[in-house]
């Protein structure tokens, strides 16, 4: 396990991080300004460094998501570094805003501030933040903080993890890249109109890109169409899918 | 004579206090919007995870001041709306529970209200914007009322204005005088030309026509100079008294002890009277139904 050479998997996937915008369910993994961005690669490859020496292993997916996990204990954990607001002035704001145009918030602490984030492979699990102003510690100390705590956690647990499955093309994924070459491609691509095409769809049980087709069938695999496209939309599904 | 000597000396403790007033009252200045798509019916439609949750900005004095300078080009060259880019907004999206960094924000000031837009790559154009929201509403808990004293008239920048206002005036009244000293001419000259089609042959049509023009060109003219003297009225009202469209305003008229209180929604000038008009501010300090005007008279002599 090269920790520079998971930085640089981390660095490669920024560009490809793109394609989340269009993704139904959020992912993990580094989401900051470019100008913290190289500051932030900093302070991860210091955390790397810690969960190794915790005998944790590490691993960065194709889109940029990072997994850890206790060899011992043989549970994971997904970590995502981004800009947070507090989670109560969000739930403030919430509430609060309906009906109303816009709101005044009295908090004196809400800013665009930096917050670690951890969550556990398993079902109802909940993100934990910790908001690097606060806590006020490097990326060591952080680490072996976030090592301690999912420490106590597996003590509870006392069913499997959901399986890390890593670098394998979801149906979401294809949906979002359809989306996402739709947009940067244009209307002349046609990506733009499957787009609009799926968009009107209430549900698509299947789909799958192969090297110059997408092929896709509604519930109960009633319909099934086949769509071709040509080299421009090969290129970017090369760029934004795995294995492709 | 009591309750005046009152009404006066609570007109005068307002605009003492008017200066500390922004400190006290710009307290909570983190402001949060709702947003709202763009081109609903265009290629965006439905991409809702590209749809921001909340937008979030502080306005700072620094924003305010750019604000402030915004609304003073605004007068200055007659623009309806400035915009520009401005990186300091925080658009969170609920879906993934954090600010989205790969959004260019643009800032819309108006005379009395701000906007922001936002344009998430990989689009080329802004998809979708916040609702206006009232810059004194934005600024302060409790909007304070600018109290408008009719000495400051005598300054020298507003006796300039007041000057150029009279010029205007007088070349208004001038073509007005024209204008409506052609209309009867022309009425006559219809009827001649009606009664003497068969029997005269005086090329009426031609000269009809000519009057009409030049009747057109006053009106023109006469537009112009309303406009002219607009703008000067608003640059009075904003440099002079330092009002502005959306400002709450009071103004306790000489030889009077009823105060005006009202919001500034528009003004006209005719004939060196300048009237401000709005909707009038209820005693507690709410804006209320009716609407409420001052009017002043603008000399530059005494």
């Amino acid at each position: 396990m090269n920790i520079q050479k998971l930085i640089s998997q981390v660095r490669a996937a920024k560009k490809r991080r793109l394609i989340n915008n269009f993704h139904c369910s959020p992912k993990g993994g580094v989401d900051v300004s470019d100008e913290d961005f190289q500051s932030l690669l900093l302070l991860l490859k210091d955390m790397f460094k810690s969960f190794k020496a915790h005998k944790c292993s590490i691993k960065v997916s194709f889109y940029g998501e990072i997994y850890i996990t206790l060899i011992e204990l043989g549970h994971s954990f997904e970590l995502s570094i981004a800009n947070r607001p507090l989670c109560a002035d969000i739930k403030y704001a919430d509430t609060h805003l309906e009906g109303n145009q816009f709101l005044k918030l009295n908090s004196s602490n809400f800013d665009n501030s930096l917050t670690v984030s951890f969550k556990t492979l398993r079902k109802t699990s909940e993100w934990k933040h910790y908001n690097l102003s606060d806590v006020e510690l490097h990326g060591r100390e952080l680490a072996e903080l976030i090592t301690k705590e999912m420490h106590q956690r597996a003590k509870y647990y006392s069913s499997n993890d959901e399986v890390l499955i890593l670098d394998q093309t979801t149906k979401e994924d294809m949906f979002a890249a359809i989306h996402l070459g739709g947009a940067i491609l244009g209307k002349s691509s046609m990506l733009y109109h499957l787009s609009k095409y799926i968009r009107s769809k209430i549900y698509i049980s299947k789909i799958s890109i192969s090297e110059n087709d997408i092929i896709m069938s509604d519930t109960f695999d009633r319909e099934c169409n086949t769509h071709f496209f040509g080299d421009r939309e090969a290129k970017f599904f090369s760029q934004y899918l795995i294995n492709y | 004579m009591m309750l005046s000597f009152a009404k006066k000396l609570e007109y005068c403790l307002s605009f003492i206090y008017l200066s500390q007033l922004d400190k006290i009252m710009t307290t909570n200045n983190i402001i949060c919007l709702e947003v709202n798509e763009l081109y609903t019916d265009k290629q965006f439609h439905q991409y809702k995870t590209t749809l921001p949750s909340f937008c979030f900005f502080e306005l700072t004095q620094e924003l305010q001041a750019t604000i402030d300078e915004a609304k003073e080009l605004l007068l200055e060259k007659g623009f309806h709306e400035l915009s520009f880019q401005l990186n300091s907004i925080n658009w969170f999206f609920k879906l993934t529970n954090r600010y989205h960094h790969d959004i260019k924000s643009f800032i819309h000031i108006g005379e009395k209200s701000i906007h922001f837009s936002g344009q998430m790559r990989p689009f080329d154009d802004v998809h979708f914007c916040t609702p206006k929201i009232s810059i004194n509403q934005a600024k302060f808990n409790q909007i304070p009322i600018k109290p408008i004293q009719i000495s400051q008239l005598k300054e020298p920048l507003a006796k300039g204005l007041i000057t150029r206002i009279e010029q205007l005036t007088r070349q208004y009244n001038e073509a007005e005088d024209l204008y409506y000293g052609i209309e009867p001419l022309l009425s006559e000259l219809q009827k001649l030309d009606d009664k003497s089609a068969m029997d005269l042959h005086l090329h009426l049509d031609s000269q009809l026509d000519l009057l009409h023009r030049q009747g057109n060109e006053l009106l023109k003219k006469m537009k112009n100079l309303e406009e002219e003297m607009l703008s000067l009225s608003r640059a009075i009202l904003h440099k002079v008294f330092g009002i502005s469209k959306g400002d709450w305003i009071s103004y306790l008229a000489v030889n009077s002890t009823s105060l005006v209180q009202l919001q500034y929604e528009h003004c006209d000038i005719h004939e060196r009277i300048l009237t401000i008009r709005g909707v009038g501010i209820k005693k507690k300090g709410e804006l209320g139904k009716r609407e409420q005007m001052i009017s002043i008279e603008l000399m530059s002599k005494e």
